[in-house]
C-alpha cells in the first residue's frame, strides 16, 4: 500500500486562563472551552483559584462542562512583571506536572489572554515544556510595549507558538509587541452570543414599568465595566447633555461615584442599574446603547446589541475592531466626548429610519459571526498550533 | 366552551392521541399501534388510570386525532369542549383493525420522514464530521494458518451506522495484476464494493470504507473476499484464530448517519445504490493521507473526534505541487475543494487540478487567492475519465515573504452537481466506440479476473492544447507549471501509526467464517466500467385500445457512460405497429439532453426526433456532437434494463414485460451498429 502521513491526534487540551476578575473574555473562553468540548476535545480550564468559582458560575448551560483546575496563575498586574512571570510560571509547572501525573499531559494549550504581557509566566513554563499552544489575544493598547515582553522574548519560545487575535488591529499590535510578522497572527473575530431577538415592544413595555418611567419615554443604555476604559467616567456628562434616561448597568470602580451622581442628578434622569443577570431584554428594551469606550478588544456587547436590533453610539476605539464597517452599523465619535456622544444620541434618536437601517445591518453583521464558525477557526489554528511541536522538539 | 387541559407528559410525548371512552374495546390495538390515549376526567385528558399529575392547557386539538366511543351519543359527549372539525368515531368494533392500521402506516411513515430529515440535515454539514467508531475488532491470531483465497464471512449481527471494513492482510507481495475483491452485503443488497490493485496491498490492516453507514434496521451483514492472485505474486488474509475454521481478522466502524464519504477503490458500479445527487463525498482521511507534495512540509492533524485535516507550511516564495490518490468517481461530475490559510497566506495562488488516471484530458481551474477571511473555494467540473478514477491535484506558488501554513478543510467530489458532462470540447475527436462497444465485452474465464488497472502512483502524461499535466510523484515531475523545487517528503508506512480509535469492548466471537464449500456463491463482480443510471421514472405506459401504439415514458436520473455524465434524460420506448423506437421531446417537463437539438420534425406538440428501427441512419446522421452520439449509444446499451424496470414500475405482468424487454432488445440489435458506424459524422 502506498506511503502515508502518520496522523497526530489532538485529544486533550488544556485552556489557560491567567484572568483574575469575570469580564467578557473570561465568559468567551469558558464558552469555547465547552463548545471543543462538544467537539471531542477532552478540556481542562486552569484559573486562578479566586476566580475559579466565578467561572463554575458562568459555565454556559447546555455544553459540556470543561473540567476546572485551580491553578496560581493569575497575572498580578500590581507586582513588577519579572515577579508576576516567576509566580506564574511556577504555577504553570506545578499545574503540567499535575497533570503530568495523572496522565492527562495536554496535546495542546490554549492560552487566552486578556492583556498581552499576562501570559508572559504561561508561555515561558510552556516553552520549557514544549507543548503545542496556541495564544489568542482579547485585548491590547496602542503605545508602549506592555511590560516585561520584550525583556523576556528570548524565552518565550515565540517561533513555535501560534498567534492570533479577536481583531486586526489587536493582531497587529500583538505583532509588534512580541516582535513578530504581522502575518504571524491570525484574526480570530468573537463570534456573537447565540441568543434569540426578543419581542422588542414587550421589553419596552417591561423595562419602563421597571424603571417607573412612562411608556412612550426614551431610554438609552450603558452596559458595561464602570471604569474609565469603558469611558464610564463619561457618563455623567453625557447624562447632561441628553434630555432622556441614561441607565447605567454593571459593576466597577466607577460604580458609587456614578450612583452619588444619579442621586444628586435632580432631573432623575441618570440611573444606575448594578450589574445584570441578562443584558438581553434591556438591550432588547432600549432605544440606544452607548458605548463611550477608550480601549475595546472586540466588544461583545456591540453583538448582543446588533442581534436585539438595538441601536449603538460608540466611540471609534470602541468598535476599532470593525474597521471601516463600523460607520455602517453603528453612530460613531471619533473621540471619546460628552457633548459630541449625547449629540449623536440625540441624532439617532431623532432618526428612526436611519437608526433602522443601521440596525437591519449590525444584526446581519451578528448573524455572520456566530460560535460555530468561531470554533472551527479556533480547530484550525489549534491544528496549525499542533505543527509546531516536532520543530520545538528539534531545537 | 369548557376549557380542557391535558397531561403533560402526554403533550410533551409529542405522539398522535385518540381520546377513548372508557373500558373501549378498541384501545389495547391502539396502545400497540403506538398511539397515545386519552380518557376525560371532566376538563382533564390524561391517560387510563392516571388521576394525578401535572396538566396543561389544551390548544385547539392538541395531539388528539379522533374521539372514539361506542355510540355517537357517547362520543359527542367525550368531544365536548374539542374543536367541531376533530372527527368522532363510533362505529363497530369490525371497523377498527382497518383504521388502526391506516393510523399506524401514518405514523410509521412520519418516524421514517424524521429519520430522513435528521439524515438529509447531516448530510448538508449541519453537523461537525465525526471520526468513525470501532465496534468490533478481531486482530490476526499470531501463527494462524492464513485464511482460504475465497470467502464470505457473516458479521453475525445487525450493524445499524457500519461505515467500514478492516481487514488484514498476513501477506502481501503483488503487483497490479493481482486483485483483491470485496463487497458488503446485506438481505442482498449490495451495499460496499472494492477491487484493490495488488499493487496498492500491503501486509497489515486493509481499510474499506463504505460510502454512507448502513442504515438502521437492516438484517445482519455478510463480506465476501476474492483474493486474485497473479501467477508468482503471494496474497494471504489473516484469520482471527489457529483453528481450521476460524473467523476472518476484522475490525468493523461505526459512524452516525450523514457521514459520506468517497471510498478508495470502490466499485461504484456494483453497488446496489446510487451516490446521492448535490451531497459532497468527502475523502476519507486514508486517502488525504496518501497525498503526495512537492515543495512543502505535508502534515495530517486531528482535532477532537473529527477526521484529520491535511495542512501544508509553505515556506517563503514555494512552489508547490500536491497529488492525491486516485479515487473512483462514480457518478460524480463535480469536484470541491475549500482551503484555509492559518498563517501567512498573502501572495498565494492556487489551482485546482481534476484528471483521469490514464492519459487524458486534465482540467484546471482559474488561479485563485484567498480571500479576506483567508480561504480558497474550488468548484471544477471533472473531465472524462474512462478508468472512472479520478486523480485530484493542486499547484500553490507563494510569492510573499512570510511562509504560510495552509488546512484542506474540506474537499471531495459530487454527483448531479456541475450542470455539464464530463466532456471537453476541445478534444480532439473521441470516437464514441470508446463509449459504445457492439460486441458484448469479453466475459471473463475465471470468477474474478485482473482487470487492468493503472499503478497506482502513477500520473500519465497528458497531450492537447488544453491538458495539463499532473505531476507524476515518484519520476522526475514533468514541466508543470509552476517549477517546483523537488523537496524529499518522509512518507512512512501506515503500518508504522495504525489509525487509533476508542478501544472497543471485548466482543463476542464472529461465527465461524464459512469456508468456500459448499460453493460459496459466487461473488459477481460489475464490470466497474460499464453504463449506467441512478434511477428511474415512470411517467407513462400507454397502450391503445386497438393494440396498434404503445409506450413507456421515462425519466432516467445520473445516467453515466465512459464519455459523458447526463443529469436526466426523458425518452419514450414505443412499439407502433411494429416498428420500434425511441422519442425525444423538446418542450416543458423534458430536460435539455443534447448539446446541439438533433434536426427532426414537429407536432403539436413541439419539436420532437424519433431513431426507430426503420431507417436509423437518417436519424443518426442528425447527431451533430460526438457527446450526443454517446449519449444514444449508451440509452441503446442500457435499453433492455430501463425497458423492464419501467414495465415494472407500471405494473405490468411478466408477459409484457418480457415483451417490453424483447423489444428493446430488437431495437438496440437494429440500431447500434448504425450507432457505432458513423464515430466521424460531421461535427465530430
Amino acid at each position: 500500500m502506498a506511503d502515508a502521513v502518520p496522523i497526530q491526534r489532538l485529544r486533550r487540551l488544556l485552556v489557560l486562563l491567567p484572568s483574575t476578575r469575570l469580564g467578557g473574555t473570561e465568559r468567551h473562553t469558558l464558552e469555547a472551552a465547552a463548545r471543543l468540548g462538544a467537539r471531542g476535545l477532552g478540556v481542562t480550564l486552569a484559573a486562578d483559584p479566586a476566580l475559579l468559582a466565578e467561572l463554575a458560575v458562568a459555565l454556559p448551560a447546555g455544553w459540556p462542562a470543561p473540567t476546572l483546575l485551580p491553578a496560581a496563575i493569575g497575572w498580578q498586574e500590581e507586582s513588577p512583571a519579572d515577579l508576576a512571570a516567576a509566580r506564574q510560571a511556577a504555577g504553570c509547572a506545578a499545574l503540567l506536572a499535575e497533570l503530568a501525573r495523572l496522565r492527562a499531559t495536554p496535546d495542546a494549550v490554549l492560552l487566552a489572554l486578556p492583556w498581552p504581557n499576562a501570559g508572559l509566566g504561561l508561555q515561558r513554563a510552556l516553552a520549557a515544556g514544549g507543548l503545542p499552544r496556541l495564544l489568542l489575544l482579547h485585548l491590547a493598547a496602542d503605545g508602549p510595549i506592555p511590560d516585561g515582553i520584550e525583556a523576556m522574548r528570548p524565552a518565550l519560545g515565540l517561533a513555535a507558538t501560534q498567534f492570533a487575535a479577536v481583531s486586526a488591529p489587536l493582531a497587529r499590535r500583538a505583532a509588534r509587541a512580541f516582535g513578530l510578522a504581522e502575518t504571524a497572527v491570525t484574526v480570530l473575530p468573537n463570534p456573537a452570543p447565540a441568543a434569540a431577538p426578543l419581542d422588542r415592544a414587550q421589553q419596552r413595555r417591561s423595562i419602563r414599568q421597571m424603571l417607573g418611567l412612562g411608556a412612550g419615554a426614551r431610554l438609552v443604555l450603558f452596559l458595561g465595566r464602570l471604569e474609565e476604559a469603558k469611558g464610564a467616567d463619561l457618563l455623567p456628562a453625557i447624562s447632561e447633555r441628553l434630555p432622556v434616561t441614561l441607565a447605567c448597568a454593571g459593576d466597577g470602580p466607577l460604580r458609587g461615584l456614578l450612583a452619588a451622581r444619579a442621586t444628586g442628578d435632580p432631573r432623575g434622569l441618570l440611573r444606575v442599574l448594578g450589574p445584570l443577570a441578562d443584558p438581553a431584554p434591556w438591550l432588547a428594551g432600549a432605544d440606544a446603547l452607548i458605548l463611550p469606550s477608550r480601549l475595546e478588544g472586540a466588544p461583545l456587547v456591540f453583538l448582543e446589541a446588533a442581534a436585539q436590533r438595538c441601536p449603538v453610539v460608540a466611540t471609534a476605539a470602541a468598535l476599532e475592531a470593525l474597521g471601516a464597517e463600523a460607520h455602517h452599523l453603528a453612530r460613531v465619535v471619533e473621540a471619546p466626548d460628552p457633548t459630541r456622544l449625547a449629540a449623536a444620541t440625540v441624532g439617532l434618536l431623532a432618526d428612526p429610519a436611519g437608526a433602522a437601517a443601521m440596525v437591519e445591518a449590525a444584526a446581519s453583521h451578528a448573524a455572520a459571526r456566530h460560535w460555530p464558525a468561531a470554533i472551527e477557526g479556533l480547530l484550525g489554528l489549534l491544528r496549525a498550533a499542533m505543527l509546531h511541536q516536532s520543530k520545538e522538539r528539534m531545537a | 366552551m369548557t376549557l380542557l387541559s391535558i397531561c403533560a407528559a402526554t403533550l410533551a410525548a409529542n405522539r398522535p392521541a385518540i381520546l377513548i371512552a372508557p373500558g373501549h374495546p378498541a384501545a389495547p390495538l391502539l396502545a400497540e399501534a403506538g398511539l397515545a390515549l386519552l380518557e376525560r376526567q371532566g376538563s382533564a385528558l390524561r391517560p387510563p388510570g392516571v388521576e394525578a399529575g401535572a396538566l396543561q392547557p389544551l390548544a385547539e386539538a392538541g395531539p388528539l386525532i379522533a374521539v372514539l366511543a361506542e355510540s355517537p351519543a357517547a362520543a359527542a359527549a367525550l368531544a365536548e369542549g374539542l374543536p367541531a372539525a376533530l372527527p368522532r368515531i363510533a362505529e363497530q368494533a369490525a371497523v377498527l383493525p382497518v383504521l388502526v392500521a391506516r393510523l399506524a402506516q401514518e405514523m410509521a411513515a412520519r418516524r421514517m420522514a424524521e429519520v430522513t430529515g435528521r439524515i438529509a440535515q447531516r448530510a448538508l454539514g449541519d453537523q461537525p464530521a465525526t471520526l468513525p467508531e470501532m465496534v468490533l475488532d478481531h486482530p490476526p491470531a499470531p501463527g494462524a494458518n492464513p485464511m482460504p483465497a475465497r470467502l464470505r464471512q457473516p458479521l453475525g449481527r445487525s450493524l445499524d451506522g457500519l461505515c467500514g471494513v478492516e481487514i488484514h492482510l498476513a501477506e502481501a507481495a503483488a503487483g497490479p495484476q493481482s486483485l483483491l475483491r470485496a463487497r458488503l452485503t446485506v438481505a442482498g443488497r449490495v451495499f460496499g464494493a472494492w477491487t484493490v490493485p495488488g499493487s496498492a496491498l500491503a501486509p497489515g490492516w486493509l481499510p474499506l470504507d463504505l460510502p454512507e453507514p448502513l442504515p438502521p434496521g437492516w438484517p445482519p451483514a455478510a463480506l465476501e473476499v476474492i483474493i486474485d492472485a497473479a501467477p508468482g505474486d503471494r496474497l494471504a488474509l489473516s484469520a482471527s484464530g489457529p483453528q481450521e475454521g476460524a473467523a476472518l481478522a476484522l475490525r468493523l466502524l461505526a459512524a452516525p448517519q450523514g457521514r459520506r464519504v468517497l471510498p478508495r477503490y470502490c466499485d461504484w458500479a456494483a453497488l446496489g445504490h446510487a451516490m446521492t445527487p448535490g451531497v459532497l463525498m468527502a475523502l476519507p482521511e486514508g486517502a488525504l493521507a496518501a497525498a503526495r507534495v512537492q515543495g512543502a512540509a505535508l502534515r495530517m492533524v486531528a482535532a477532537g473526534a473529527e477526521p484529520a485535516r491535511l495542512l501544508l507550511e509553505i515556506p517563503a516564495g514555494g512552489r508547490v505541487e500536491v497529488v492525491l490518490p486516485a479515487l473512483p468517481a462514480g457518478a460524480a461530475d463535480l469536484a470541491l475543494a475549500e482551503w484555509t490559510c492559518r498563517s501567512g497566506g498573502a501572495g498565494l495562488e492556487a489551482v485546482l487540478l481534476a484528471g483521469p488516471t490514464e492519459p487524458g484530458l486534465v482540467r484546471r481551474s482559474a488561479p485563485q487567492g484567498p480571500d479576506a477571511e483567508g480561504r480558497l473555494r474550488f468548484l471544477l467540473p471533472l473531465p472524462p475519465l474512462p478508468g472512472g478514477s479520478v486523480r485530484l491535484g493542486l499547484q500553490l506558488r507563494l510569492a510573499g515573504e512570510a511562509p504560510a501554513t495552509l488546512e484542506l478543510s474540506r474537499i471531495g467530489l459530487m454527483a448531479g452537481a456541475a450542470g455539464e458532462p464530463r466532456l471537453a470540447p476541445a478534444l480532439p475527436a473521441p470516437a464514441p466506440e470508446s463509449a459504445v462497444s457492439p460486441a458484448p465485452r469479453p466475459r471473463p474465464s475465471r470468477p474474478a479476473p485482473p482487470i487492468p488497472l493503472p499503478p497506482e502512483p502513477e500520473l500519465e502524461p497528458v497531450g492537447g492544447a488544453t491538458a495539463v499535466a499532473l505531476p507524476e510523484p515518484a519520476a522526475p515531475p514533468p514541466e508543470p507549471a509552476f517549477a517546483a523545487p523537488v523537496i524529499s517528503v518522509a512518507l512512512p508506512s501506515p503500518a508504522a501509526e495504525p489509525p487509533s480509535f476508542r478501544s472497543a469492548p471485548p466482543q463476542p466471537p464472529l461465527p465461524i467464517a464459512a469456508p468456500p464449500e459448499p460453493a460459496p456463491a459466487p461473488v459477481r463482480f460489475a464490470d466497474p466500467g460499464r453504463r449506467a443510471f441512478q434511477d428511474l421514472k415512470l411517467h407513462q405506459h400507454l397502450a391503445n385500445p386497438e393494440g396498434t401504439y404503445r409506450h413507456l415514458d421515462v425519466t432516467l436520473t445520473g445516467l453515466v457512460a465512459d464519455a459523458g455524465l447526463w443529469r436526466q434524460v426523458r425518452v419514450k420506448l414505443f412499439d407502433r405497429r411494429g416498428t420500434l423506437g425511441l422519442e425525444f421531446r423538446e418542450m416543458k417537463g423534458w430536460p435539455q439532453m443534447f448539446d446541439v437539438w438533433p434536426a427532426g420534425r414537429t407536432d403539436n406538440f413541439g419539436p420532437f426526433w424519433r431513431l426507430e428501427t426503420e431507417a436509423p441512419a437518417a436519424a443518426l446522421a442528425q447527431l451533430t456532437t460526438p457527446h450526443d452520439r454517446a449519449l444514444i449509444a449508451a440509452l441503446l446499451e442500457l435499453l433492455p434494463s430501463v425497458a423492464r424496470r419501467a414495465a415494472l414500475a407500471a405494473n405490468l405482468g411478466p408477459a409484457e414485460q418480457e415483451a417490453w424487454v424483447e423489444r428493446a432488445h430488437r431495437l438496440a440489435t437494429a440500431v447500434l451498429p448504425e450507432a457505432l458506424g458513423k464515430p466521424g459524422s460531421p461535427g465530430a
